[in-house]
């Protein structure tokens, strides 16, 4: 039995607060402080009326690495036409996956003109975070960014998303009491003095190397930044 | 599904059956009638065979069962045979009396299911084509009105809301044109609707102000020159050719290419060359180009989505319905994207003149 005294913060702590202070930005305003690349070999339809909404876009034809969108915490992947010569088989579905294998934190949303029951949108539906089809309305679209805006802005959501890997990277329990402690203590306190708690918690515990590297990746990523820009102050 | 019509070539006595094993439809083999051996005594015996395999039914003779992706969830099975090694009827019999050996006849079922996915597999591909393409024109088209009508709210520049109306035309026009394909593939005997007189510059002029919408996204150039007031005559299916033609330059151009078409009129006959840069066709591939499914190596490779079957179309209605002829062209490989060649690629058609006009 682990007995900790004070008891230790939890993310439902970090829930509890939430509507008192901090809120989170309004979603038109998270909208202009969001990136959102775009991968479509052919020009991207929606592109100027989601502009029109706030959006942040920015179109790609193709990339050769995944680390061309390390700046993107939002991106979205045409299947067809793009990736090929990463794996001329599966297309967008390939960089799909390779994009939530190397930023889990991103949000990869998958679109394509093609059928939604060929090989290719199956096997990226699995791996995305989001589906849509290429003629969707721009209200779809809209709804569909907002949510994954929300989601990627809020410090609960993406603290239960890191967790989820964590505890499928094997963390011990004591660890990511102690994680999840420092990160909901010091939230409220920005990005650098929740960074530094995370990192001194990380020095100190044994974390595995996977685990160590789930929480330095994530304190580096974009999608930490976007956390505290999102929130508005007591 | 479009197989199972084709179950009724097959040349042995045959059965469809369900997942329960009750028959589905059967008939008598396209080369040998069905013999003494009774349907019931055949499926008796099913119950014994798994997903595949051999059996005897109860007059001695062998029964084969078998399935392929296109037929499942059913299963056909031969039946009625004298196969070495499995079936005990003797003596002559009304029917089928050719004894054969089991890998003769596995190696007759295996060629005919291959033929039947290569079948399935170019109607799913074409039907795939078709989402793809129709789905791009829907979005263009969807999104061009949802600005017009944004714009029309604040902006009320005539000449910025004239563009934008011009853009849901065109967009609409490049699908009449998919449709116009689709159709004569489901269709044929569109050809034989009754003939007109058909402009073939201004039918060419159309379709590339139609495919600009698509192709100045891409920052592709379309020009067009020459001069001809020529006519043929012919169904109004032409503008399928125009579109074939243009869909497969556009699509496969890289951006910031020029598209060029050139038409004119010369001893009775007017000639249409349409060049664009497109993935290099490989030796051995261009006598294969107008080859029904066949699609080349780095046209594959280039990640587009295509069916074989437009150049295919084209070539049938060049030539069986207009009169004419088609050449293509390729020169040297001048720019490689990636790990795949390109080269600029002409089609030119020449089709003989009304004697009408």
């Amino acid at each position: 039995m682990i007995i900790c005294y004070p008891k230790p913060k939890s993310i439902q702590d970090l829930e509890r607060d939430r509507g008192i202070a901090p809120g989170m930005r309004q979603p038109a305003e998270l909208r202009r402080s969001v990136k959102i690349a775009v991968i479509d070999d052919q020009p991207f339809a929606p592109e100027h009326n989601l502009k029109n909404n706030h959006f942040q876009i920015e179109t790609f034809r193709d990339i050769q690495n995944v680390e061309q969108l390390a700046d993107f915490p939002i991106v979205l992947c045409d299947l067809q036409g793009v990736g090929v010569q990463l794996a001329a088989d599966l297309q967008g579905a390939y960089l799909i996956e390779e994009i939530k294998n190397n930023y889990p934190e991103k949000a990869v949303i998958a679109f394509t003109g093609g059928s939604a029951s060929s090989n290719i949108s199956r096997r990226a539906a699995k791996a995305a975070d989001g589906y849509l089809k290429k003629d969707a309305s721009i209200e779809e679209w809209r709804d569909l960014l907002d949510k994954h805006i929300k989601n990627i802005s809020d410090p609960v959501f993406v603290w239960k998303q890191l967790r989820l890997r964590l505890v499928r990277e094997g963390i011990a329990p004591i660890d990511l009491l102690k994680l999840e402690d420092a990160y909901v203590g010091s939230v409220k306190k920005g990005a650098q003095v929740t960074r530094t708690s995370l990192e001194e918690i990380s020095k100190k515990s044994s974390l595995g190397p996977t685990v160590r590297k789930e929480v330095t990746g994530f304190i580096a990523s974009k999608a930490f930044d976007l956390v505290f820009q999102a929130l508005v102050g007591p | 599904m479009i197989a199972i019509p084709i179950i009724k070539a097959i040349a042995f006595p045959w059965l469809l059956i369900d997942e329960g094993n009750r028959v589905v439809d059967n008939g008598d083999g396209s080369l040998f009638r069905q013999p003494e051996a009774r349907v019931d005594g055949v499926l008796a015996k099913l119950g014994e065979i798994s997903d595949s395999g051999w059996g005897r039914c109860a007059a001695g003779f062998a029964i084969y069962k078998f399935t392929t992706e296109s037929i499942s969830p059913f299963h056909v099975v031969l039946y009625g045979m004298k196969i070495n090694g499995v079936s005990t009827a003797q003596g002559r019999s009304e029917g089928l009396s050719v004894r054969m050996d089991q890998e003769h006849l596995k190696q007759y079922v295996a060629e005919y299911c291959q033929g039947v996915e290569a079948l399935d597999d170019s109607y799913r591909s074409l039907i795939r084509e078709n989402i793809h393409e129709i789905r791009g024109i829907n979005s263009g088209l969807y999104n061009t009105a949802y600005q017009l009508d944004g714009d029309l709210q604040v902006d009320h520049s005539s000449q910025n809301l004239s563009n934008l109306s011009k853009s849901v035309v065109r967009w609409s026009e490049l699908l009449s044109g998919r449709i116009d394909f689709m159709e004569f593939i489901a269709n044929p005997n569109a050809a034989s609707a009754p003939k007109v007189e058909i402009s073939v510059y201004k039918k060419f002029d159309k379709v590339q102000r139609c495919f600009r919408v698509t192709a100045n996204r891409n920052s592709i150039s379309l020009s067009m020159r020459g001069a001809s007031n020529a006519t043929v005559y012919g169904p109004p299916i032409f503008d399928i050719i125009p579109f074939l033609l243009l869909d497969n330059a556009v699509k496969y151009s890289p951006p910031n290419k020029p598209i060029e078409i050139i038409c004119n009129e010369s001893n009775n006959y007017i000639f249409c060359r349409v060049t664009s840069t497109g993935p290099k066709i490989e030796d051995g591939e261009l006598e294969q180009i107008f080859v029904t499914a066949v699609r080349g190596k780095n046209a594959i490779r280039s990640g587009k989505a295509g069916s074989g079957l437009g150049l295919p179309v084209l070539n049938r209605i060049v030539k069986n319905v207009f009169g004419g002829s088609i050449e293509v062209s390729q020169k040297n490989t001048y720019l490689q994207i990636g790990s795949i060649p390109y080269s600029e690629i002409s089609f030119e058609i020449k089709l003989p003149i009304s004697r009408h006009s």
